[in-house]
């Protein structure tokens, strides 16, 4: 079973008692944690809307459109709201995307994909979202503040994009053709081992060693928000009619934990260090995007600049 | 006390709701001047909420408490004559000491 402390619930586990404000003195090391966990976040806001904005021309009805981009804009704002964390820390913006583009930072498994088709891109959105929200739902729950209230305001707005790619993966189900609804099917084979592996590889004896998990910034284990996720997404898609293949994810009533096929490490590990079928795509549409825009960045803060 | 010094950063406060509800802070943009900082404000901040009001202010002109200045700013356990229990507690022992002196003179 998954004990208590594991999901960082309640006042009870002392790690998260103490809460820090900006300019509170902070311990050794804490300051560099919090700029990692808020810039990483912040990457991975930008870089993931990619994905999703090359299929904004190609949207199939109107409200879709309008949702999608509305989706897009939402998530750079989380990417504004979670770099002015990192850069209160000391990180400035500019460095979380440069430090991407040349190479420094790595980026999470999921965004090193695209979509294929426009049926996948809901499915693997509602995974991706899903996961997402369990997993801010312990972040806000740290111990760095500022971090904490960015999550919330970030939090209000995924929920939109759950019920949004909800609602996008209900329409090809029930109005969809057999092939659409095949599509829907291959989306949720394909995106499930890559939400398994995006909560990271499983509790070891020394998950709670790491600093990340010390300060109290990681909240609850990466076994325990699995566990959390898998609890509440598996019965939503057999709801929307997509057969959960038992060797790919089942509950284990003797345990009372659930089973998944474990994803190979060594290839998830290989496909960051080399970048999977997308990578070179985002990270250089980032690169253009900031040489591109650097004279409106330029212009936009001339004050500080000067 | 902590005097802001970023000129490029604006703290940002919205009313969501109401004319009687608080304005109250919601974050921070990065910007080179007060109406950029509005319109990124907006941007951000106000795509959901039923926002009524929307003010930024710059950090360098503000002043921010720190957790030094928290014996300062917690009053409630030190100034408990501003507090309504402190005159009704005088009330209590007064009316307490007139029954009792009253049932003196009584008996």
């Amino acid at each position: 079973m998954i004990d208590q402390q594991a999901c960082g619930r309640g006042d009870s586990d002392p790690r998260l008692a103490r809460k820090f404000e900006l300019w509170d003195d902070l311990p050794d090391g804490y300051r560099a944690a919090a700029a990692r966990i808020a810039s990483f976040q912040a990457l991975a806001e930008v870089v993931g809307v990619l994905p999703f904005a090359e299929w904004i021309d190609r949207a199939p009805d109107f409200a879709r459109k309008q949702m999608l981009i509305a989706k897009v804009q939402d998530e750079v704002g989380h990417g504004q709201v979670t770099s002015r964390v990192a850069e209160d820390l000391g990180i400035p913006r500019e460095r979380i995307l440069t430090d991407f583009v040349e190479g420094r930072t790595k980026l999470l498994n999921v965004f090193h994909y695209g979509f294929d088709t426009w049926e996948e891109l809901g499915p693997a959105a509602l995974l991706m979202n899903s996961a997402a929200i369990v997993q801010f739902q312990k972040l806000d729950k740290g111990t760095y503040l500022p971090y904490a209230r960015a999550l919330r305001k970030i939090q209000k707005e995924e929920s939109f994009h759950y019920h949004h790619a909800m609602d996008h993966t209900h329409q090809t189900m029930v109005r969809g053709t057999a092939a659409q609804r095949q599509l829907v099917q291959d989306a949720f084979d394909t995106w499930m081992p890559r939400i398994l592996a995006y909560f990271g590889p499983p509790d070891g004896e020394s998950h709670r060693d790491s600093a990340l998990y010390r300060f109290g910034l990681k909240v609850a284990s990466n076994d325990a928000i699995r566990q959390e996720w898998l609890a509440k997404i598996i019965p939503v898609f057999e709801k929307l009619g997509v057969k959960v293949d038992p060797g790919l994810a089942h509950f284990d009533a003797e345990s009372g934990t659930w089973w998944y096929a474990a994803p190979d490490w060594a290839e998830v590990k290989a496909m960051l260090r080399d970048g999977g079928p997308r990578y070179e795509q985002w990270r250089s549409q980032i690169a253009d995007s900031l040489e591109r825009n650097a004279v409106y960045r330029d212009v936009s803060l001339l004050r500080s600049a000067a | 006390v902590r005097e802001g010094v970023e000129a490029d950063v604006f703290e940002v406060f919205a009313r969501n709701g109401g004319p009687s509800e608080p304005i109250v802070w919601v974050g921070s943009v990065r910007a080179a001047d007060p109406t950029l900082a509005w319109h990124a404000a907006k941007e951000i901040f106000t795509r959901r909420e039923k926002c009524t009001v929307l003010w930024v202010a710059c950090r360098a002109g503000m002043a921010f408490s720190t957790s030094e200045d928290s014996d300062v700013l917690g009053t409630a356990d030190r100034l408990d004559y501003r507090k309504p229990g402190f005159p009704s507690r005088h009330r209590r022992d007064r009316e307490k000491a007139a029954v009792a002196g009253a049932e003196e003179v009584g008996g």
